[in-house]
């Protein structure tokens, strides 16, 4: 484990951790919907916002260039924090996920795809990864395949053979569950999409976060993340590609800054990655990420993730000792990262999520964008309790013992 | 009709949850009902959490029961309790008071206003009343309220689908004291 010195370090970074809930210390066990601000991107927002809130390009005044630096830098900053090379590949600034996925939908499965292609996806995707594609099957004429589940919501090789065939043009498929934690064997997904020519999305929403990540070895054609996962500001996210794919690509949106001339009846694109940037982006977004990006590498993916596994050991005993507690997604801990969705035997997740709240404990309870995985659960929410590097084992010790409590009130 | 204000707690951060409690406790979902030959009127979703609750209009029997509609509910205990009180609640007014009463509560507990207050028909005995009242605790949780509401949308759309009887009230049977 990350040593408690470190952590009590790291937690110090997080102003917000030093606040209270309904009165009582907060334990924050939310960071599958998004995460904590460190200090330094707080100071990142508020040094471009306070000294340089110029527009990026095209300002031929100090300000602007210095703002245009810093959201260079930013990009920069990406490139290593994803193991970007960009000869090869680039990072384009986008509101989020959603929007990253939104933007391969559209600019290239709408223009690309036809009623002999099919797209394979699983059913325990998050909204923002099956709705966009339903949409592009629609229109498009292609089909959605999806991969089938085990009854604890992980893949088998054998399903993901059978689902991945010749007529398969994208597997886009999430990283890592935000219901249940699993890591699907990316590996396989990859082999098998490889062999058949198709191209691969990863929903990076949870996964980014969590794992070191180098896009060189994780050989996706797409990922898509979000900056305020991975302790960054809320409206900004990126979508990594491989540079020949983007520039194959038609544009997503249309206006300024994605142009390279405009005439009255047509216009001519920019290069990558502007001609996906249409309008004034999210400039105090892309340097805050950049700022988040660079305080996770400071402190280590690969010890974060190891802090990750060593919580899960332990959340995974302590919550074993409860019998009234169903968990959901797969027994073994190399398979899943920090989620932890649950339910207590006979109490609705609403009312566990309020209870645990008012013991200064946040999760969240619902069916966190996944209605297909709720309904492969036969179920229709849980509670999920989701760990960053800033969490404890006393935190979960808290945690279990609220259960504990509001399991003796409620039943 | 008498009109009462919701009781305040000391402190409004923890008080809805203890009436909650207390409420889930008294209306503590019994055994699945029969519903054979029953009609569904209607149905609510909960957009965030997936919870539902659906209306359904009993069979005529005879002798006959009441209520004649039932709410029927998949979902968290502040939406059973809530469900269940205006189950029991609307079988005692006629069907346009039934309906008032539905807009009365939907209008507290969504309202931006805390000292909205709920005019209780005075046909309602003094612990349904009470209920009542406790019910408009989880207008201090903003999350929650929705869990509230549902029964209550449901229940006014399934009135608007019952056609009245020519006593111009809502189907109800006349065994009850
Ligand atoms: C796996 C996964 N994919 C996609 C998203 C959507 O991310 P955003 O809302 O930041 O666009 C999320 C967010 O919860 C997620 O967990």
């Amino acid at each position: 484990m990350t040593s408690s010195t470190d952590i009590i370090g790291i937690r110090s970074d997080f102003p917000a951790l030093n606040g209270t809930m309904r009165g009582k210390d907060l334990v924050y066990f939310d960071n599958g919907a998004t995460s904590l601000k460190p200090q330094i991107v707080m100071d990142a927002l508020d040094g471009y916002y306070r000294e340089y809130s110029a527009n990026i390009h095209r300002g031929v005044y100090e300000m602007s260039e210095r703002a245009t630096a810093a959201f260079d830098r930013a990009r920069e900053t990406m490139y290593r924090f994803l193991g970007v090379d960009p000869e090869k590949g680039e990072v384009i600034f986008t509101r989020g996920t959603t929007e990253s996925i939104n933007l391969v939908a559209y600019a290239w499965g709408m223009n690309v795809l036809g009623p002999e292609d099919e797209i394979v996806l699983t059913a325990m995707e998050h909204h923002s990864n099956i709705v966009p594609w339903q949409q592009v099957a629609r229109r498009t004429g292609a089909s959605l395949r999806f991969i089938p589940l085990t009854e604890e919501g992980t893949l088998e090789e054998d399903g993901i053979t059978a689902t991945i065939g010749p007529r398969t043009r994208l597997v886009a498929i999430t990283g890592m569950s935000n219901v249940t934690g699993y890591v699907p064997p990316l590996k396989t997904i990859r082999r098998e999409a490889r062999r058949h020519g198709a191209l691969v999305l990863l929903d990076g929403a949870q996964y980014v976060s969590h794992h070191p990540v180098d896009v060189q070895d994780l050989d996706c054609d797409f990922l898509a993340f979000s900056g305020h996962k991975l302790c960054g500001p809320t409206g900004i996210g990126g979508l990594y590609a491989r540079r020949t794919l983007l520039e194959q690509m038609e544009p997503f949106h249309f206006g300024g800054d994605m142009i390279r001339e405009v005439h009255l009846r047509e216009s001519t694109w920019a290069n990558v990655p502007e001609k996906f940037e249409a309008g004034t982006p999210n400039i105090a977004g892309a340097i805050g990420m950049a700022a988040a990006a660079e305080y996770l590498m400071n402190v280590g993916m690969e010890s974060i993730a190891r802090h990750e596994r060593e919580l899960n050991a332990y959340m995974y005993d302590a919550l074993s000792t409860l019998d009234y507690v169903t968990l959901y997604g797969p027994v073994s801990d190399s398979e899943r990262g920090g989620i932890f969705s649950m339910n207590l035997e006979g109490v609705h997740a609403h009312d566990v999520g309020s209870l645990l709240d008012q013991q200064g404990v946040a999760v969240r309870t619902g069916f966190h964008c996944a209605q297909p995985l709720m309904a492969h659960f036969g179920i229709t929410g849980t509670v999920r309790a989701s760990f960053y590097l800033y969490n404890t084992p006393d935190e979960i010790d808290l945690f279990v013992r609220a259960l504990e409590r509001l399991y003796g009130i409620l039943r | 009709m008498r009109e009462r204000e919701s009781l305040e707690s000391e402190d409004p951060s923890t008080e809805w949850r203890e009436l909650l409690i207390s409420l889930v406790k008294r209306y503590h979902p019994g055994e699945r009902r029969d519903l054979s030959g029953a009609t569904l009127l209607r149905r609510e979703v909960n957009r965030s959490c997936g919870d539902t609750v659906t209306v359904y209009r009993r069979a005529e029997e005879s002798p006959p029961r009441e209520p004649v509609l039932l709410l029927e509910v998949q979902g968290c205990a502040v939406c059973k309790a809530s469900a269940a009180i205006a189950e029991k609640v609307l079988p005692l007014l006629p069907a346009t008071q039934g309906g008032e009463l539905c807009r009365d509560v939907l209008r507290c507990i969504e309202g931006k206003d805390p000292g909205d207050r709920l005019r209780i028909p005075s046909e309602l005995p003094e612990d349904l009343a009470r209920d009542l009242l406790d019910l408009l605790a989880v207008r201090r949780a903003p999350a929650r309220r929705r869990c509230a509401t549902l029964g209550w949308e449901a229940a006014l759309a399934a009135l608007a689908l019952t056609p009245p009887d020519p006593s111009g009230t809502l189907p109800r049977h006349e065994t009850r004291e």
